[in-house]
């Protein structure tokens, strides 16, 4: 029997694609009719739009997708140790800053960024005062690379030295690592947000000497933490693991110090270690990151695949990777600011636009895109539950499929929106949600806000056409 | 400006539920700076650097709110800001958890969310017409394409795209279909039956549907291919494809093709098919030379005697429509002047504009004129020649409009103007009803009938007024309704649009 004849014998049920009014004359014969909320495809540029078409229902294109998400589904992420950088991450040496977001110059870099710059070289022993790491900085000696380009991420500046401690997840199932410095703790005086002074570099010295070491041993006698099941299990605990980290970060204190105390170090050393971790609320971030890095590093260079790698930002430029493009290729375009709510006395004139690596959670599939795990922070987008979870339906719009391994038990435990395909956000105009937090724009002020950003379209648009003209 | 501090303990509220109530409090008249934040260091280092520090704030502890705030009032109390924050607190939200609903953006996300779409109805905008289209196709469902301004090449390459999947690819340009007796685009309530209807011609189809409908027969499947199907470069590809559909439904006895008539290498190709079909088949070539009848096929050209037949083989009887126009009696009443000597018809259906064009271009070839099809094309598409034929559907007239069919009152302004023409005696239009179709067209098109009527009466003249009004009693118009609110003013109202032209015919010679 022919398809047609097939349907004579169906119920018809219309999916109706423009004129709303037929819509209705459909519903008004009692019958089943689906409305599109149609825009047209590429917000109607014709060159996005020849770009897109030609994309569009192309079954290579769908393999290599399927077989990227399957990557992502099947990735063991573990996290093995705490290492200096300079020891673990490609192309660090005495002399390079990894910083966040795609590449910029020292002189671009955004207040806090430079600051933490100035505190990389101070802490790095290449400078003594604030004025002098500032003339290194800005000179030929020292090297800027994004942390992306390198198997790492760093939350907001990014900015990582070679003796900084990163965590250490690998991917057991495709080999490859990820790497994200440690989560210095919430409060102004951070590294991380561009702060120097001795209490910062005292905490990045005890990192490295006393810490690393301890925590290390602990993880060496664990044989690794499974991250994977940490994530899956506090998605269903009211986290989703970019902005909030309560349930993660708990978790891994109760998987660690059994292990801590496992090890030879005395007890007062162990109880130091031990309530960092416990005192940090967004411990956890630094080790979702390095994971879900080492997650869609797995998905790198597939090709005929529009999945998105990265999504990043330096605070001044957004940029993302799309895996059928390789590794190497940032798509720019300028960071906006985040729409959010603000620390007592501060709005947004006071802060730093779009910033940081953290945005990789959102392209794992957390974050932004599971929201509805989150109800407890549900203000940062309109404040009510259906509004977060409006949001995520829209991420379902944007993503080649859903993550078997991260649900949403409010929406009946449906994955989270996984795999954002730059074909249908240009297509639909829908640009993925970030959940993050807001950096001041002088150094050292620490975070003052948090909210959701989203990347300019500019970034889809720029990779659509390279797409399109590499695709044959 | 004094600084007040209230410490609720033992309570617990995530910090972003309360950075939105700080903020709320912030908005506060009296207040001028604000922080509501459990006792944590952090939050405490927060308060200091907001000059909002005191010692009970440092004091709290993380299990303690603190609600800090500086003002420059006295009436304000802390009682005051206490119980804002309480109500903030304990704000209840009734959606929280239903899930909002938002319409699906693509088609893939539909049949997602959606699995049992078959079908998709699509009528966007020409240039996004046939992407939408092969994304339909692409995704297993069979397509009505209401759209225009298709190009022909794409219209070739959905066709058999469709083809090769076995789906309905209905259109570009189709503007009727009943399926399982569903009706889509403009298309009418009409009696379930054994008639399979595929037409080539918007209104052509859905006038043999309803005509079906009024002899006493019924449609089991009502299906378009959009007026291009049957030119040399689309072969009749959709129309061939209805037919084997067509040929195996059981529930289909009788099929009845429609469409203007095609080339010759197209018809050939047409009835080959159709004589290997084991059905009876009628085919109507709108206004065709004559054509002998073969085996299994009838040949009509016009659409009244396709629905005629058709519910003939059908049913073995066909019911006889009552008041026949008399075009004597018309004549009579009318009292025409001399200078009165040509029809001007107005229409909203482009077949049936056709078709009374034709059935006066047969008849007068010199006088009769029309923006559309193979009679004398109007030299301005403003001012009417002799016998004109106005197509108000077509693109020149629709520009940034809807469809008259959908707003009926676009053609008021040009009715006027026709009826006040002193050489008019007869204004001919159309009605549709159904689906798709304005909710009243008769009332829509009242206002210019009064007016006309008035003015000519100032003027010592009369014209006579023509309507066919497309439907059946069950539109949700109502057929009786809408005729009677025509007869009401005068107007006469004929069974079918060849009749209604043949009776402007009869006045214009017999006059």
């Amino acid at each position: 029997m022919s398809k047609i004849n097939e349907l004579f014998s169906e119920k018809l049920t219309v999916l109706n694609i423009g004129i709303e009014m037929f819509n209705s004359e459909i519903a008004a014969q009692g019958e089943d009719s689906v409305q599109l909320e149609w825009t047209p495809p590429a917000g109607g540029n014709p060159q996005l739009a020849a770009a897109l078409e030609k994309l569009t229902d192309q079954k290579k294109i769908d393999q290599a997708n399927d077989m990227a998400v399957e990557r992502m589904m099947n990735a063991k992420l573990v996290l093995k140790g705490i290492e200096q950088a300079i020891d673990v991450v490609p192309g660090m040496t005495e002399k390079t800053i990894f910083h966040a977001g795609p590449p910029i110059k020292y002189e671009d870099m955004p207040e806090p960024m430079k600051g933490a710059v100035i505190g990389a070289l101070i802490f790095e022993k290449l400078a003594t005062t604030p004025e002098e790491a500032n003339r290194l900085a800005a000179s030929d000696e020292i090297e800027y690379k994004p942390c992306h380009d390198s198997q790492m991420v760093g939350a907001m500046t990014g900015v990582t030295s070679a003796h900084m401690c990163v965590h250490v997840v690998l991917n057991e199932t495709y080999g490859n690592y990820g790497f994200s410095p440690i989560h210095e703790g919430s409060g102004y005086t951070v590294q991380r947000y561009g702060s120097w002074d001795e209490g910062v570099i005292n905490r990045l010295n005890w990192l490295h000497d006393e810490y690393r070491p301890v925590v290390n041993a602990a993880l060496k006698l664990s044989g690794g933490i499974d991250v994977g099941s940490t994530i899956a299990q506090a998605l269903h605990m009211s986290d989703e693991c970019h902005n909030r980290n309560k349930a993660s970060s708990m978790m891994f204190y109760k998987l660690i110090v059994p292990w801590l105390l496992k090890t030879d170090y005395p007890k007062d050393v162990v109880l130091r270690c031990s309530e960092f971790i416990n005192s940090n609320e967004h411990y956890h971030l630094s080790i979702t990151m390095a994971a879900s890095k080492a997650q869609m590093d797995a998905l790198n260079g597939i090709e005929n695949c529009t999945i998105v790698t990265a999504l990043a930002r330096n605070g001044k430029t957004f940029g993302i990777k799309v895996s059928g493009i390789g590794k190497d290729q940032w798509f720019t375009g300028p960071a906006q600011y985040v729409d959010g709510l603000y620390f007592p006395g501060y709005s947004k004139e006071d802060s730093t636009p779009d910033m940081g690596d953290s945005a990789i959670s959102e392209t794992a599939g957390l974050g932004g895109f599971s929201l509805g795990n989150a109800p407890a922070i549900v203000q940062f987008v309109g404040g009510t539950v259906s509004d977060a979870l409006g949001y995520v339906n829209r991420m379902y719009e944007i993503t080649w499929s859903e993550n078997k391994n991260y649900t949403i038990p409010i929406m009946n435990f449906r994955g989270t929106p996984a795999g954002v395909d730059i074909r249908k956000v240009i297509e639909t105009g829908i640009l993925p949600i970030i959940t993050t937090g807001i950096a001041s724009k002088e150094r050292g002020k620490g975070q003052i806000g948090a909210g959701i950003a989203n990347p300019p379209m500019e970034c889809f648009e720029k990779a659509i056409l390279a797409f399109a003209s590499k695709y044959q | 400006m004094k600084l007040e501090v209230i410490i609720k303990n033992n309570v617990y509220y995530d910090s972003v539920s309360l950075m939105q109530i700080s903020k709320t409090v912030e908005s506060h008249e009296d207040i001028e700076k604000a922080m509501v934040g459990m006792g944590t260091a952090m939050n405490k280092e927060l308060l200091e650097n907001a000059g909002l520090i005191n010692q009970a704030a440092l004091n709290a502890q993380p299990s303690d709110l603190i609600i800090a705030y500086t003002t420059t009032s006295d009436k304000l109390t802390p009682e005051e800001i206490s119980s804002l924050v309480d109500a903030q607190l304990n704000k209840q939200d009734s959606n929280a958890t239903s899930t909002s609903v938002q319409a699906p953006k693509t088609i893939p996300n539909a049949i997602k969310r959606y699995p049992e779409i078959n079908f998709a109805q699509i009528s966007v905008s020409g240039t996004y017409a046939a992407q939408e289209a092969r994304k339909a196709l692409n995704n297993g469902l069979h397509v009505m394409l209401f759209s225009d301004n298709v190009s022909v090449e794409d219209e070739i390459e959905l066709k058999s795209l469709a083809h090769a999947k076995g789906l309905l690819m209905m259109g570009p340009d189709c503007g009727t279909a009943i399926i399982n007796s569903v009706g889509l685009g403009f298309s009418n309530e009409i009696t379930p039956g054994d008639i399979g209807i595929i037409g080539a011609s918007g209104t052509g189809t859905q006038e043999t549907s309803v005509l079906i409908d009024k002899y006493g027969g019924g449609c089991s499947q009502v299906l378009g291919t959009g007026g291009r199907d049957l030119s040399k470069e689309v072969g009749g590809s959709m129309m061939l494809d209805c037919l084997a559909a067509l040929a195996k439904d059981e529930k289909t006895k009788i099929i009845t093709l429609i469409s203007k008539p095609p080339v010759e290498e197209i018809a050939d190709k047409i009835i080959e098919a159709s004589r290997n079909v084991e059905k009876q088949v009628v085919i109507c070539f709108i206004n065709d030379r004559q054509r002998e009848n073969l085996n299994t096929i009838t040949f009509t050209s016009t659409l009244e005697d396709a629905a005629r037949l058709s519910v003939q083989l059908s049913t073995g009887k066909v019911k006889e429509l009552a008041n026949e126009l008399s075009s004597k009696e018309i004549l009579e009443n009318a009292a025409l002047l001399p200078s009165q000597k040509y029809v001007r018809g107005l229409y909203c259906g482009g077949t049936l504009c056709d078709e009374s064009a034709s059935i006066f271009h047969n008849a007068m070839p010199e006088t009769t004129f029309s923006n559309v099809g193979k009679v004398n094309r109007l030299q301005t598409i403003g001012v009417s020649q002799g016998n004109t034929f106005l197509d108000m559907g077509d693109d020149t007239f629709t520009v940034g409009k809807p469809h008259p069919m959908i707003e009926p009152s676009l053609r008021n302004e040009r009715f006027l103007k026709e009826a006040l023409d002193p050489e008019t005696a007869v204004v001919l239009f159309d009605v549709e009803l159904g689906y798709g179709s304005h909710k009243d067209p008769a009332g829509e098109v009242i206002p210019a009938i009064v007016e006309a009527q008035t003015k000519l009466q100032a003027l010592g003249r009369h014209v006579v007024m023509i309507a066919y009004v497309l439907g059946t009693e069950k539109d949700k118009q109502i057929y009786s309704v809408q005729v009677a609110e025509l007869k009401n003013l005068g107007v006469i109202v004929a069974n079918s649009n060849a009749q209604a032209a043949k009776c402007a015919l009869d006045i214009i010679r017999n006059k």
